[in-house]
């Protein structure tokens, strides 16, 4: 193998060995904090449902 | 329910994380956080979860989903190129010395040279480390088709990376480069 070939192979075996920059475990946790923030923050839409609701139930 | 769709999609990620984030990893160099790339593409993997079949087929409609992503972030011109001693110096803070953050570097760089399909090859074989049977079925292809891909990238790469080649790795750049990382 020609010393070009070498050197690129050892490259790609050293991006390949490289530590991942985020792991299983934040990507759980980032996910969680997004369906929390969802079902915590009722987007606009959700709110004024919510309210056409409740001033139907007043009204009745 | 969302948060079943939520879990569904971790218990078929888990396995693919790995080669998933350093396709991520590989393709963001230089244009956008592997981080922010990695959440996006989740994000929008979300939406369409529940219409996706063979739910096996996740990591190719992910770096599908990467693909476009990345190509609409270079259309619209809405990302901030780094500059290479930022990226050298985050490299550095990964690999086990500055030569070898230099030399991947270099290849990242190349990398973005190649033709889509080529680039997309490579980094699932050789980076994410997935064998030619598995990439060409991620890539829709034949493992003939896929070899072929692998050895015109290897070629196109010897080209790139030789002081011949681009004036981004002639031996002045290099040492610029190194003197950039040491100083």
């Amino acid at each position: 193998m020609s010393q070009q070939k070498k050197n690129i192979t050892r490259s790609l075996r050293a991006l390949r060995q490289l530590p991942l920059e985020i792991s299983f475990e934040q990507v759980e946790q980032w996910l969680q904090q997004q369906t929390t923030f969802e079902l915590e923050s009722p987007s606009w839409w959700m709110r004024l449902w919510l309210k056409w609701g409740r001033s139907k139930e007043d009204k009745n | 329910m969302k948060t079943q769709t939520h879990a569904e999609f971790l218990k078929w990620y888990e396995t693919i994380h790995e080669p998933f984030v350093r396709y991520c990893s590989s393709r963001a160099y230089g244009l956008i956080e592997t981080e922010d790339l990695v959440q996006e593409t989740i994000l929008a993997t979300l939406k369409g979860f529940s219409r996706i079949q063979h739910k096996e087929k996740l990591l190719g409609f992910m770096i599908g989903v990467v693909n476009n992503l990345i190509k609409n972030k270079l259309r619209r011109k809405k990302f901030r190129g780094q500059w290479d001693e930022v990226l050298l110096e985050k490299l550095e803070s990964r690999a086990p010395s500055p030569e070898v953050a230099l030399d991947i570097h270099y290849l990242l760089k190349a990398m973005e040279q190649l033709p889509a399909r080529q680039k997309e090859a490579l980094i699932l074989f050789e980076v994410s480390g997935f064998s030619l049977r598995e990439v060409a079925e991620i890539q829709e292809s034949s493992v003939a088709a896929v070899k072929t891909r692998l050895h015109r990238s290897r070629q196109k790469l010897r080209t790139l990376l030789t002081d011949e080649g681009s004036t981004s790795t002639s031996v002045s750049a290099r040492l610029a480069a190194y003197a950039s990382i040491l100083l």
